[in-house]
């Protein structure tokens, strides 16, 4: 039986305590801030493991893994873990990618991706290229945050709170702390919010299938009992077939190296021994939201068979199975969860409007000081904000759309030219310019089911596979990027010769 | 491109046919198949496979770490004249 509401004054005590939180750490970071790019946007170049280990999980665990992919779970069984768990692809990648992205960030100051493959390849029409992909892709991705914080709250109090009440709630909360705490504002949320989701999560679902089936041991045997094609691939409509899940894995990974908030997060770590445990810690890590999200999802099956919107089966469980006090704090995890993504998405977004575009396109406001390109900075974020608001009102409809089908498809474009950048010297500009151009034109063909996807693999995955294709092909017919120039990149890497 | 060894070339291998083992090979079938009662067999073949994974790249990033000649704990190493 369903519980009785939260009464409205809870409600907006438990929020009102979520925002002066999130206000007082954005206001504590301000006071170690420095005024200058560097620290506003990656913090000094100081992340230790701890704090890299919960910005980057809060950061890449949105409303999507909340509501998306119990969803998916609810939906498809068991196989959905399969894509999910691309991350311990990812960790190899972390230390063979991450390794060389934070050296470069490092030795050459790099901020964006954007810096990084101006200097490279020698081409700001390319890093400019490349930023408008990412501002494209990144804004409808925070409208999807704000949307998400939206809806759950006018689910959550039953219509009592209107939809854009959400929305601008969440918004302003995110335009102040970003705005004054920059980069280390942004970690230090990340961090409260990443401990709140991965401490709640753990505890709703035990609550949830005790309440929901008596137990695990219980709820496994009733679901293979009534659905025991949710146990097992490609699932009941056989969607995660091997072809679907392989090239969502592939983009998953690889598509990391080219989300520009994960790349400044490389840029951002304190050593290179940071970066190893992130990538072993990342990977188990992972495991704390999608195992989770699995056993609720299966509780949902039991206890609402049917849901016309299976994304809404977590915060409906929360709703009906979870006391009162903990439903309060699981509702602020979620909020947790949009928040988190959000802030890091509007810095890095504002961060490559200033630094890859403004900066690097418009050399001559370099003399410009730093104070005042901290100060354009913070415009820039209301801004994003205010954009992302209204993609929230007028956008497409649903969180996970926007993920597989829009934003990272979109992004992961321009991974060739970043995996070119790091490790073949012989890539030129034109060549990525042309490649990018072709990957979104592949993708923007199938979208329009002006094309079909080849071989039944993922869009995104196709238009990267020409993308590649054609950086090679391009790039050998290109006059190639003089040797003294690539040696000031990759003679670092040379292992030295050992005499005697 | 860089130089790769041949135990960086096994170590591939390794790192694909882990992966291949992981995501493919595994997790198929196995209806009601489950570990202990609650855990589903494919479920549990992936969790114990992410865990032989994370000891692959442990092994990787920190035994074998063919980057370390250019990490700057090297380099502070070599200030150190170690």
């Amino acid at each position: 039986m369903q519980q009785p509401m939260m009464s409205l004054w809870l409600l907006w005590s438990g929020l009102i305590l979520f925002i002066i939180t999130m206000i007082a750490i954005g206001l504590v970071a301000r006071r170690y801030a420095k005024a200058t790019l560097e620290d506003f946007f990656l913090g000094g170049r100081r992340l230790g493991v701890v704090l890299a280990f919960f910005t980057t999980y809060a950061t890449l665990f949105s409303a999507f893994s909340y509501f998306g992919v119990t969803g998916a779970y609810y939906t498809h069984g068991i196989g959905v873990y399969g894509w999910c768990a691309d991350i311990a692809l990812l960790s190899l990648l972390i230390y063979v990618f991450g390794s060389r992205l934070r050296a470069w960030g490092r030795k050459f100051g790099y901020i964006c991706t954007g810096d990084m493959l101006a200097d490279r390849y020698q081409s700001k029409v390319l890093a400019g290229l490349a930023s408008i992909v990412f501002v494209i892709a990144i804004v409808p991705y925070v409208g999807a945050q704000l949307r998400g914080s939206g809806v759950l709250l006018e689910g959550f109090s039953q219509q009592a709170i209107p939809y854009w009440v959400g929305v601008v709630f969440m918004s302003a909360i995110i335009a102040v702390y970003v705005s004054f705490g920059g980069f280390r504002g942004v970690v230090w949320t990340d961090f409260v919010q990443g401990v709140t989701m991965m401490a709640i999560l753990s505890v709703a679902m035990v609550i949830i299938v005790y309440k929901a089936a008596g137990g695990f041991g219980p709820l496994m045997t009733k679901i293979a009992n009534q659905r025991p094609e949710l146990l097992s691939l490609p699932g009941p409509k056989g969607v995660y077939n091997l072809r679907l899940t392989s090239s969502i894995i592939i983009m998953f990974g690889l598509c990391n190296f080219t989300l520009p908030w994960m790349v400044q997060r490389y840029y951002a770590l304190k050593s290179a021994r940071t970066l190893k445990y992130l990538a072993v810690i990342f990977t188990i890590g992972t495991m704390f939201i999608f195992i989770p999200n699995y056993y609720i999802a299966m509780a949902g099956r039991v206890y609402f068979p049917q849901l016309a919107a299976p994304e809404t089966v977590y915060p409906m469980l929360i709703s009906a199975l979870v006391p009162t006090g903990i439903a309060l704090i699981a509702l602020i995890g979620m909020l947790a969860a949009t928040g988190s993504t959000a802030n890091s998405l509007v810095l890095t977004c504002s961060s490559i409007l200033v630094n890859d575009l403004y900066l690097n396109c418009f050399s001559h406001v370099r003399e410009i000081s730093q104070k005042v390109v901290t100060n354009v900075s913070r415009l820039l974020i209301s801004l994003v904000i205010i954009a992302a608001i209204l993609v929230s009102f007028f956008g497409p409809p649903t969180i996970v759309g926007l993920v597989l089908n829009v934003a990272w498809p979109l992004m992961f474009q321009v991974f060739p030219t970043i995996a070119a950048a790091l490790f073949w010297k012989r890539a030129t500009a034109t060549a990525c310019i042309i490649s990018i151009f072709v990957g979104e034109a592949i993708v923007l063909a199938i979208r329009l089911k002006w094309m079909p996807a080849l071989f039944g693999l993922h869009m995104g995955l196709v238009g990267g596979i020409f993308a590649a294709i054609t950086l090679i092909i391009v790039s050998l017919i290109t006059k190639p990027l003089p040797e003294e120039h690539l040696k000031k990149f990759f003679d670092m890497f040379e292992r030295p010769q050992v005499s005697g | 491109m860089q130089r790769v060894s041949l135990k960086g070339i096994v170590l591939w291998i390794v790192f694909i046919v882990l992966t291949v083992l992981l995501w493919y090979a595994f997790p198929y079938g196995n209806y009601g198949w489950f570990y202990f009662g609650v855990i589903p067999a494919p479920f549990a073949h992936w969790i114990f496979f992410t865990f032989v994974y994370v000891a692959f790249i442990v092994y990787i990033a920190f035994y074998y770490d063919p980057y370390r000649w250019w990490t700057e704990e090297m380099e502070e190493a070599k200030g150190r004249g170690e």
